[in-house]
């Protein structure tokens, strides 16, 4: 169970991180809202005024569950107090980490004026 | 009219109570996860506490900034930081009332740029905190389900988390308040 938890927690957030920046590194459509128009659509790019930002959310959010649901589907369930193996858990402590180190880095460096 | 715009003050004040919250509520969990790298675990119970109120905090904050941001979008960035002709407006305007207050004015700048750099450093800032967001949720869970006291392999990932939670709740707070101060303290320029 503790390294099921272990597994889907690095896994939503390498999911929440891979699937946040990816709408923006590849240019893939997402849901907009144009705060003055009022309205909603679905596009890959838009003007400056049209908000990504909740479409972007939404991509990451799917990630996320999609991620921590296939690992728990591929962990096993044998043991109900099993922790994860040390080499399991150092490396899920290092990609998760380095996965937001690296899209807070993207985002950053895209960004900076 | 622009979606809550009419609501945009007292959401921003509620927005300001949950980010003086979070920001507390996270600098405090980081600070007591210190002593779980010496093995003690005394005081898991109440961190465990603090790991829920800092996930509740994070998300509040996270939401009502979300609400906010469409009159943000169109009334602060792109009517103001990336607007020079009402920067430069202000600029005279305030340079005037200086004189009139009688205090020395400030030279007012050869060149008036915009202030997109500021509303660029905005948009990372809402990058930072949407995967903050994220790492507090997970870090609840962990919190619950696989917790360093009980799982001590589990450790280098939970303070991991606790200080991306603290450092992107710091970072939000602190870019949130130097954007208000624009047309406030600060001047435009």
């Amino acid at each position: 169970m503790r390294a099921r938890a272990y597994y889907a927690s690095c896994a939503a957030l390498i999911g929440f991180a891979i699937t946040y920046t990816l709408p923006i590194y590849a240019h893939l459509p997402r849901t907009f809202y144009d705060p003055v128009a009022r309205r909603w659509f679905f596009a890959a790019n838009s003007t400056p005024i049209p908000m990504g930002y909740v479409g972007q959310i939404v991509w990451g959010i799917a990630g996320a569950l999609i991620a921590a649901g296939a690992t728990m589907m591929i962990v096993s369930r044998r043991s109900s107090t099993e922790g994860p193996s040390e080499r399991g858990a150092a490396l899920g402590a290092a990609w998760t980490l380095t996965a937001i180190a690296i899209v807070i880095g993207y985002f950053t460096w895209n960004n900076w004026p | 009219m622009i979606f809550l715009e009419s609501l945009a003050r007292p959401l921003l004040i509620f927005h300001a109570i949950a980010a003086a919250v979070l920001v507390g509520a996270t600098t405090h969990h980081l600070l007591w996860c210190r002593h779980y790298l010496w093995g003690r675990y005394n005081r898991a119970p109440a961190e465990r506490r603090f790991a829920g109120i800092c996930a509740l905090a994070f998300v509040t904050t996270f939401v009502l900034g979300n609400l906010l941001y469409p009159t943000y979008k169109v009334r602060v960035r792109a009517e103001y930081f990336d607007n020079p002709v009402a920067i430069a407006a202000e600029a005279r305007m305030r340079a005037e009332q200086h004189q009139l207050v009688g205090v020395a004015p400030t030279p007012a700048p050869s060149v008036v740029t915009s202030l997109s750099p500021i509303a660029r450093i905005f948009d990372i800032k809402e990058h930072w905190v949407a995967l903050g967001c994220a790492a507090s949720v997970i870090l609840f869970i962990l919190s619950r389900r696989a917790h360093p006291k009980d799982e001590p392999r589990t450790l280098w990932l939970y303070l991991g988390l606790s200080m991306v939670q603290c450092g992107t709740a710091w970072m939000g707070a602190i870019v949130g308040i130097v954007t208000a101060s624009y047309r406030s303290v600060g001047g435009p320029v």
